[in-house]
């Protein structure tokens, strides 16, 4: 046989589009994979899955391991289609496993300058996305590379912005139609914010949406004079997409500098904010602001979970999010209007929310010189780690962090690539502060139970169609908690403490649940549901 | 400010065990000591740590600051006392409390003397901030009473050693109850069987235990 011949018959190298927009917008339908960094485009982070349940958890056990091959810090959130896992290690390593044998099928590995900026995160990255044929990575140093599924081969790479000046990336991309779009870290180093849009196939940016406005353009009054070129307003964590609508959500983060907001008078739009976007255009559709000229750091990237439910009788579109400074808020997504909103963690720094939502500040909460003791602490009520959501009960289940801290003020001086930061922290820990997975209506943030953790958590949650909810904690334990009244139903631990979020999928028809911990991925599956695994020899 | 240690040791000698030179000095400052309660510094302009590591330099050129008291009967005081009942110096002693080895590069003076005056008042932490050396009594759902020392806990399980250094571990859910005995260390209050003079040269001896070299 000549394979050549066979090799360039017309058709044999089509690419094929494995996993196409259609496919990820129906990723509800298709429980068995995992296609976005939350499962699928609303945020939830929930499985349809449902074989693990609350009468059979407590028989979950380890299916399979994969151990990072070097040290770091691991956040990444699997993506799993047709058969594969792809995860990446930390600084910028993206890994296929064989889902079946978590056995190691191609690694790519960004080649990152040595002296590469990361100014005020650790040198992590939270996941890839997959589009068609390809998956996308963001690489410390701000650079957006797309990756055949396949073999791992590198098809294109773009520089997204400048690394010198701190910024980076370490979100999971979002793919939509033809279209990946990516945001940027960097606020504690002073850069200018943004929201950009690439084009799939060839990696042409296509619109960016600066998060902090210039001048003449709408928002520019909120800063001072020309504060707003270091502005911060990064946005570092992955947005939520409503293809009916057409709309993207996305969160952005704190003002720069931090803790110093002297030099920044006014509101600071659009940090501390949720926008959202038209994907064709990057053209802003409206804006919420959860905390106006924030000097707390109090970023407001978490996930923002799409929801419908009804409010006072009526079926609206919602967009719900947890923030960072300790309330809960509930808007349409529509029209970005303030529905409810209700602190769901200990905060002492604001009367509450007036009738738009806007904190009622109180008064000495501010950094100062000899510090300003505040709940919660710059980590915030909750952080960048995932919420939950389940249809089945209507409640969002969040990872809380209690836990204070003394603000410093200092003077801050901008120098590009450097710490941007005008001041500190001092957080209190250990037996002074602990955690806890709390239940909220999604449409109150009414708190429907709570289940309590040593210490403030860095992990996510997911919810099932079991009726299930699985959580980790600092002190190394993945649990799984009863949806409806937080009771626990099954342990494990790890070995070391858990920064990431679950995720569910099958193997061969059998559920699976996965969580990266500190040095290793870990696969868990029901016993007693044996594996059909294929043996095949290519040497006979 | 004298640099003569609080929580920490005093940074007022020649050569620092941590930070023998300015390289090392500066990457104490940048990055904190791991394990340690020495917490990193990144916040701040490098300007300013540079100008952190500088001062402490100077710290140590002076001659290391004298510590009033006499160590050698401090280290007789030491022993009747039977401190070694529940200390370890130099591979000798009990465990019921910390290794005092090298607690001399540790902790200050000050530190010292409040932990021989009110024992619970500051606990040692670990690197997470969680009190070490931690009084617990634990009650088991079926009645039964443990009491001992916090030697690790999660929001699952706790670890505990008793005073006859049994481990103990219990899943939470066999637990009823867990006292903490925060500011309530179990070292007696050494500070008042001593004289001022005695308490002296007890910290006197406590600040010459810097480890076998």
């Amino acid at each position: 046989m000549k394979w050549s011949i066979v090799l360039l018959l017309p058709g044999a190298i089509a690419v094929a589009a494995e996993v196409p927009f259609e496919r990820i917008r129906d990723a509800a339908n298709d429980p068995g994979s995992w296609l976005t960094y939350s499962g699928t485009y609303s945020g939830q982070r929930y499985s349809p899955l449902a074989q693990i349940n609350a009468a059979n958890v407590s028989g979950l056990r380890p299916v399979w391991m994969y151990q990072l091959q070097k040290a770091g810090v691991f956040e990444s959130s699997p993506i799993v289609a047709d058969g594969v896992m792809y995860i990446v290690e930390p600084p910028t390593t993206v890994t296929a496993l064989d889902l079946r044998s978590g056995r190691r099928l191609w690694s790519w590995t960004a080649k990152l300058p040595k002296d590469v900026k990361a100014i005020g995160f650790p040198q992590t990255n939270r996941g890839v996305a997959i589009l068609d044929d390809k998956v996308f990575v963001a690489t410390l140093d701000a650079h957006l590379v797309a990756l055949d599924a396949k073999t791992g081969v590198k098809r294109w790479d773009v520089t997204v912005a400048d690394n010198t000046t701190g910024h980076a990336m370490t979100l999971a991309p979002l793919a939509i139609d033809g279209r990946i779009i990516v945001g940027i870290s960097g606020a504690e180093a002073g850069v200018r914010g943004f929201v950009d849009a690439y084009a799939a196939d060839t990696g042409k940016q296509l619109w960016r949406f600066w998060t902090v406005p210039g001048p003449g353009e709408p928002g520019s009054e909120t800063w001072q004079g020309e504060s707003w070129v270091t502005g911060g307003g990064s946005t570092w964590l992955t947005g939520s997409y409503d293809p009916e609508l057409k709309l993207l959500y996305w969160g952005i983060g704190n003002p720069a500098p931090d803790w110093n907001g002297d030099l920044r008078q006014g509101d600071n739009l659009y940090t501390c904010s949720l926008v959202a976007l038209d994907p064709e255009t990057g053209k802003r559709r409206w804006h919420f602001q959860f905390t106006p000229h924030d000097t707390h750091d109090w970023d407001a990237n978490q996930i923002p979970i799409l929801v419908d439910a009804a409010i006072s009788g009526r079926m609206r579109k919602l967009v719900v999010s947890p923030n960072r400074n300790a309330f809960y808020y509930v808007l349409d997504r529509v029209t970005g209007e303030f529905l409810a909103g209700k602190a769901f963690a200990k905060q002492t720094w604001a009367k509450g929310l007036d009738v738009q939502g806007r904190p009622m500040v109180l008064p000495d909460t501010e950094p100062s010189e000899k510090g300003t003791l505040v709940w919660p602490s710059l980590q915030g009520a909750v952080n960048w780690y995932s919420p939950s959501y389940s249809p089945l009960t209507g409640w969002v289940y969040a990872a809380v962090r209690e836990m204070g801290a003394y603000y410093y003020k200092t003077d801050a001086d901008y120098v590009p690539g450097t710490p941007f930061l005008g001041g500190g922290e001092q957080a209190l820990k250990g037996d002074q502060a602990w955690g806890a997975v709390r239940a909220l209506e999604a449409t109150t943030g009414e708190i429907k139970w709570e289940f309590p953790l040593h210490s403030p958590p860095w992990a996510g949650t997911m919810t099932t169609a079991g009726g299930l909810v699985f959580g980790g904690c600092n002190e190394g334990n993945f649990f799984a908690l009863n949806q409806r009244s937080g009771k626990l139903l099954w342990e494990f631990q790890t070995g070391g403490p858990i920064r990431a979020n679950p995720i569910s999928f099958l193997i061969d028809g059998r559920q699976c649940v996965a969580i990266a911990g500190t040095h290793a991925l870990f696969v868990f599956g029901l016993e007693g549901v044996p594996l059909q695994r294929e043996f095949t020899s290519l040497r006979q | 400010m004298q640099g003569l240690g609080g929580v920490g040791p005093s940074l007022a000698r020649p050569v620092l065990t941590q930070a023998p030179d300015l390289a090392s000095l500066l990457a104490v400052i940048d990055d904190g000591i791991r394990g340690t309660g020495m917490p990193s510094t990144w916040m701040l302009p490098k300007k300013d740590r540079r100008a952190i590591a500088g001062f402490v330099r100077t710290l140590g050129v002076a001659a290391e600051a004298p510590v009033a008291g006499d160590p050698a009967r401090g280290r007789e005081l030491f022993a009747k006392a039977a401190c070694a009942l529940c200390h370890t110096v130099d591979g000798q002693g009990g465990v019921k409390g910390p290794d005092l080895s090298e607690v001399g590069n540790r902790r200050g003076a000050a530190r010292m003397r409040r932990m021989l005056t009110e024992p619970g008042a500051e606990m040692s932490a670990n690197a997470d901030g969680y009190a070490e050396f931690l009084p617990v009594r634990l009650t088991t759902i079926d009645g039964r009473v443990v009491e001992g020392l916090r030697v690790n806990e999660d929001g699952f399980t706790i670890q505990l050693r008793d005073l006859e250094n049994r481990i103990h571990s219990f899943r939470k859910s066999e637990v009823n109850e867990v006292a903490k005995g925060f500011v309530q260390s179990i070292m007696p209050v050494f500070g008042s069987m001593f004289s001022a003079t005695e308490l002296d040269d007890v910290i006197a001896y406590l600040t010459t235990l810097r480890g076998k070299k």
